[in-house]
């Protein structure tokens, strides 16, 4: 088959599975009015959940026994936390946060 | 106009931060396909129509190592799964967003998830357009990242190591605020303990999934119990 066409097809196949996935969720609850308690009660309660384990999934490399110990992530993000408790920006926040890890990890602990 | 101006704003206001981390990693994905060989308009197309990130990055090796489209397909599945639990989460939000529901699920990036779960909307602002307005510009952000990088390739330092813990900085934040309700801590609880015991025993590259199935039922669980504390009953009884 041509490259391009290959290509185009390959993407295409992501695009559609990714938004089939995403879609699924909506399609189950089409035909309720009224939502069903559990799809609220998670509605307010699993994007939490959810957050925390993306957070571990963004951590899930990370070399916690290894040579670096995971100090960089742990700093920077204690650094985050303090940040935004004090000045409740989440782009300032975010932008301390990512400033001291690349410091750290370019220049500190190569 | 200024009532456009407002919304406008305020999207702007909320996709703030993300858009330095959206617009260099999109670079780098543009950079990526780039190398192996796929120009520009290959990088438009995915950020567009698939705009997913970690599944872009995926498929530049897929593309490179010539998968077909089954195991394309199964791959997709694999590393998007967890967005199966978004729209779970945001069943609600959405049924009121009207017309343009089937591009807000398509935007349904981690991160836009992040920030659609809790906006911010202040006095005067309407939720809907301010919703639909901070997917629509996360995605520019990321198209135009990749855009860039594709069309530069090698002319600019892209790899900047560590920039994507602005993705980690940005969970945390979130998670901090969600927490400062004491509702949300034990969900917080139930999604920490249950990722973690999941990443010693499956690893990182399988524990997200089944950690997200078990918070999930768990947390239902935990719905059944307060209900049986309110009803005045035991647990056992």
């Amino acid at each position: 088959m041509d490259k391009t066409l290959f290509t185009l097809l390959s993407i295409l196949t992501a695009a559609l599975v990714t938004y089939a996935i995403r879609w699924i969720p909506f399609l189950f609850f089409r035909k309720h009015e009224k939502l069903p308690s559990e799809v609220i009660f998670l509605g307010k309660f699993l994007p939490t959940a959810i957050m925390v384990s993306l957070v571990v999934f963004c951590l899930r490399h990370t070399d916690f026994l290894g040579t670096s110990k995971g100090i960089p992530e742990i700093l920077s993000l204690l650094l985050t936390v303090l940040i935004h408790g004090k000045f409740r920006n989440i782009f300032l926040s975010v932008i301390s946060g990512t400033a001291l890890y690349m410091i750290l990890v370019n220049l500190v602990f190569i | 106009m200024k009532k456009d101006m407002i919304n406008v704003r305020a999207a702007f206001r909320n996709t703030l931060p993300i858009i330095f981390a959206y617009l260099f990693l999109g670079a780098t994905f543009g950079l990526v396909m780039n190398k192996n060989g796929y120009g520009w308009y290959w990088s438009l197309l995915s950020s567009m129509f698939v705009y997913s990130g970690s599944m872009q990055f995926v498929q530049a090796g897929l593309l490179t190592s010539g998968a077909s489209l089954i195991q394309t397909a199964i791959m997709t599945f694999l590393v998007n799964s967890r967005h199966l639990f978004y729209g779970l989460s945001l069943t609600e939000k959405f049924s009121k967003m009207g017309k343009v529901k089937p591009y807000m699920v398509h935007a349904l990036s981690d991160e836009t998830f992040s920030l659609l779960i809790s906006p911010d909307i202040r006095e005067g602002e309407d939720e809907k357009t301010v919703m639909f307005l901070t997917a629509l510009f996360d995605q520019i952000y990321w198209i135009t990242g990749s855009v860039i990088g594709g069309l530069i390739g090698s002319y600019l330092p892209m790899n900047i190591k560590g920039i994507d813990f602005s993705m980690t900085a940005l969970f945390t934040v979130i998670v901090t605020d969600h927490v400062r309700k004491k509702e949300n801590r034990i969900p917080a609880v139930i999604g920490l303990v249950s990722s973690v015991i999941f990443l010693l025993i499956l690893g990182p590259d399988s524990f997200l999934l089944p950690s997200l199935l078990t918070s999930l039922a768990v947390l239902l669980f935990w719905k059944n119990m307060r209900k049986s504390e309110d009803k005045g009953g035991t647990v056992n009884g």
